[in-house]
Parts: C-alpha cells; sequence; structure tokens
C-alpha cells in the first residue's frame, strides 16, 4: 500500500493525495467525450463591443476582419459541415503520463491502486453514464 | 443566789450573776453585744440583707449543684481547658454548616464524584481536554494543497498557482492561468480535468454539485460560470449572453473567443484566450460540495 500518497476510491474516479504537500487529484477512469464535429466560419468582425472593451488595435475598426474565416472550398459556404461529427469517443489514459503531469514522478502503489480500480467494467459503465448526461 | 431578798432591801453591793434573773431579748434596747455574746447562728436565722464580698468564703465546687453561671462569668481558659479541639470527631459535628473558609481539602481528600453531582457552572475552557470536545464529534475532514488544472483541448500554463482547500464536504479550488497554445477548430465541450477531490455523487450525474467564476480576457465578454457536475471531477465553462441549462449542448459556440459566442464552452472558443500573450489570463475560483 503506498504509504507517500494517500488513496480514495470513488464510484468512476480515484482521489491521490500526496502526504507532504497534499497535492491532490482526482483521477476519472477513462477519457470520454462526444465529437461534435465542425463547420465552415465566416469572418469574425471586430463589433462596439469590441469598440467599447479597448479590444480593437491601432489601425483597426469596427467591421473590420477580427479572425478569417475559413477558405472555402468549391461548392462549400459558411456553416457546411467541415469536419463530420463521430459522436461520442472514448479513449484509456496513459497512467505514467498522467501521474508524471500530475505528481512528477509514477508511483508504483498509486498506478497499481488506478489500474486495479479502474476495470474493464467499470470503465465501461463509466461511458455509459458519460452519454447519458 | 441564796435566799431571795426583797430588791428594796439592797443597800449596798452588788448583784451576781446568779441574781439576775433570765430576760426576754425586748429587754435589750440599747448598747451592742460583744462579738463573742453572740451565738452560733443557724442560716435559717438569715433571711434577709447583704453579706460583704469579705465575709463569703470560698466554696467547693460540690457546693455548686443547680443553675447555669451566665457566660459573663466563665473564661475563655474555663472551657477549652479541657477540650481537645484537635481531636475531633467527625461524629460531633452533628448540625450546621463548617465555613467553608475553614475547610482546607487536599485532592486526596476529595472523593470521586458522580457526574450527577456537577449540576451547575461551567468548566473553564483548560479544565475540558481537547478529545473531550471531539469524541462526541463527527470529525471535520480539512485538506489543503494544490493541483494540477489541464484542459481537454489545447494547453495553458498555471501562471500564479492551483490551490485547494477543503473544510467537511466543501472544497474550494483556485488557479490562475494563461492560454499557451490554441487546440481544435471543433464544437466539442471544453473542460477543465483535475479537481483535488471527486465532487460528490448525487445519483444524477447531471446535477451541478459546485460553481463559481471564470474570468477571462477573451472576446467581448470576460466572464462566465464554471460548474461542476456530480461525481466528475471536471469544471466546465458556459458564457455569453445566453446561459442554457448546465448539459445542455443545443448551440455548441463556434466563435474563436468565448466572449464571442453563447452556451457551453467548446474547444472553438478557448482559441482566441489560448492563442498566446502576456493578456491571456483566466482568474477561476470554484466551489464544490464533495
Amino acid at each position: 500500500m503506498a504509504t507517500k500518497y494517500e488513496i480514495t476510491k470513488h464510484e468512476f474516479s480515484v482521489d491521490v493525495r500526496r502526504i507532504s504537500d497534499g497535492h491532490s487529484c482526482a483521477f476519472m477512469a477513462k477519457k470520454v467525450w462526444k465529437d461534435m464535429g465542425s463547420t465552415y466560419q465566416g469572418d469574425v468582425l471586430y463589433t462596439t463591443q469590441h469598440q467599447n472593451d479597448g479590444l480593437i488595435p491601432d489601425g483597426k475598426k469596427v467591421g473590420d476582419v477580427f479572425i478569417p474565416g475559413d477558405t472555402l472550398p468549391e461548392g462549400k459556404k459558411v456553416g457546411d459541415v467541415k469536419v463530420a461529427a463521430k459522436g461520442w469517443q472514448e479513449e484509456d489514459f496513459d497512467w505514467d503520463a498522467e501521474l508524471t503531469r500530475v505528481f512528477g514522478e509514477v508511483d508504483a502503489d498509486v498506478k497499481t491502486a488506478i489500474t486495479s480500480h479502474f476495470t474493464d467494467d467499470l470503465k465501461a459503465k463509466y461511458v455509459t453514464a458519460e452519454k447519458a448526461k | 443566789m441564796t435566799k431571795a431578798r426583797d430588791l428594796a432591801n439592797i443597800i449596798s453591793g452588788g448583784l451576781t450573776a446568779d441574781d439576775i434573773p433570765a430576760l426576754p431579748a425586748s429587754k435589750i434596747t440599747s448598747g451592742s453585744l460583744g462579738a463573742d455574746r453572740i451565738p452560733d447562728l443557724p442560716t435559717s436565722k438569715i433571711t434577709s440583707g447583704a453579706f460583704a464580698d469579705a465575709r463569703i468564703p470560698d466554696l467547693a465546687t460540690s457546693k455548686i449543684t443547680s443553675g447555669t453561671f451566665a457566660d459573663a462569668r466563665l473564661s475563655s481558659g474555663s472551657v477549652t481547658q479541657h477540650v481537645d479541639l484537635t481531636a475531633l470527631s467527625a461524629d460531633n459535628l452533628t448540625s450546621g454548616t463548617v465555613p467553608s473558609a475553614r475547610l482546607s481539602l487536599s485532592a486526596s481528600d476529595v472523593p470521586a464524584l458522580a457526574t450527577s453531582k456537577i449540576t451547575s457552572g461551567t468548566f473553564a475552557d483548560a479544565r475540558i481536554s481537547s478529545s473531550s470536545v471531539t469524541a462526541h464529534v463527527s470529525a471535520v475532514t480539512q485538506a489543503s494543497g494544490s493541483w494540477t488544472p489541464a484542459p481537454s483541448n489545447g494547453s495553458f500554463g498555471i501562471d500564479n498557482g492551483a490551490r485547494y482547500a477543503r473544510v467537511g464536504n466543501l472544497v474550494s479550488v483556485t488557479c490562475w492561468l494563461t492560454g499557451s497554445s490554441q487546440g481544435d477548430t471543433n464544437t466539442n465541450i471544453w473542460y477543465i480535468s483535475g479537481l483535488p477531490i471527486t465532487p460528490v455523487n448525487t445519483g444524477t450525474a447531471s446535477d451541478v454539485v459546485g460553481m463559481g467564476t471564470a474570468y477571462a480576457s477573451t472576446g467581448a465578454k470576460h466572464s462566465g460560470v464554471a460548474y461542476v457536475f456530480s461525481n466528475t471531477s471536471y469544471i466546465y465553462l458556459m458564457h455569453g449572453s445566453k446561459i442554457y441549462s448546465a448539459d445542455d449542448n443545443s448551440e455548441p459556440a463556434n466563435q474563436n473567443n468565448w466572449g464571442d459566442s453563447n452556451g457551453r464552452t467548446t474547444n472553438w472558443n478557448m482559441r482566441g484566450w489560448m492563442s498566446s500573450g502576456s493578456d491571456k489570463g483566466m482568474a477561476l475560483e470554484v466551489t464544490y460540495f464533495v
């Protein structure tokens, strides 16, 4: 059992707290997201709101292009699908990378606690729960 | 007297004692009797008047058989000389109350007391141990430290620390971030992962169990709502002039700038903020339940 870290297991997550300084992170079981795709965008122009907030740089004025839109392929117009939505996506975490990013090390006990808790069955339930949101 | 004689015939000489007849006391009407002429008298004959002090003899105490001396006639020494006050038996104290000033008890003199005997007053704080206070109180969990916020898309830096504190079932997190590289131009929901403690699981995934404010320099509107769902350690943002339900994705924002669109914050929205620059900061604070 880990002695440097305090580990608390939840339904779909594991809280890891480094005892020495309290640095903590609640790791979710799996990366799950809904890919929404994208559409072709037109130019974003400077507005009076930008002006009022002082966001228009020198040399620019209201109505000028703030953010250029997409270059439209032939036959496409603004609002058409640029990248089709893929729907729900899921991906396992690389726990070595995650633990290193958060704690600067991979503590074997912590990694074991996480991987043993996040079983395939648990991850499947988590994905189902996320999709139900 | 040898023979009776007529007093008229006595012309010389005198009477002898025998010649004087017995006289009634009423005949003694003047002069004084010599002391040796007064016979012993029974005390029954003393019925009035007062003896001078010098005429009263010392009396044996055996003669004092009744009545009561006045207090003033008794000296203190007469009272105490035969009383040993250092050896009083508690049996002698059968009534009244000993003044507290006369009592000096050592700790060993105080018997064990039942708590039922403590019926008034208040113990001083110093007399109550910490464990006595907490023994019957549910422990309040406390924790504090740092956390590592991370974006679901793109990247940012942590400028001025990311801290948290937990007291009981409440956690407060803060962080000050600066966008560093842009993410994708899609409308996937953007969030920050890495909350230090998993939010409470209410049993309903769409329950918001924490919220706060994100204030960032991105577009025309600078502040948005930061919120946390039940059982998920992510922070989501919603911004703009329209506020939808926390889990509503009906208007996925597709502007580069967070402040130029409405609804839940997407990868696309954060591109403006995540383009690096010293003015691309975000101050974020959220309080949530665990």
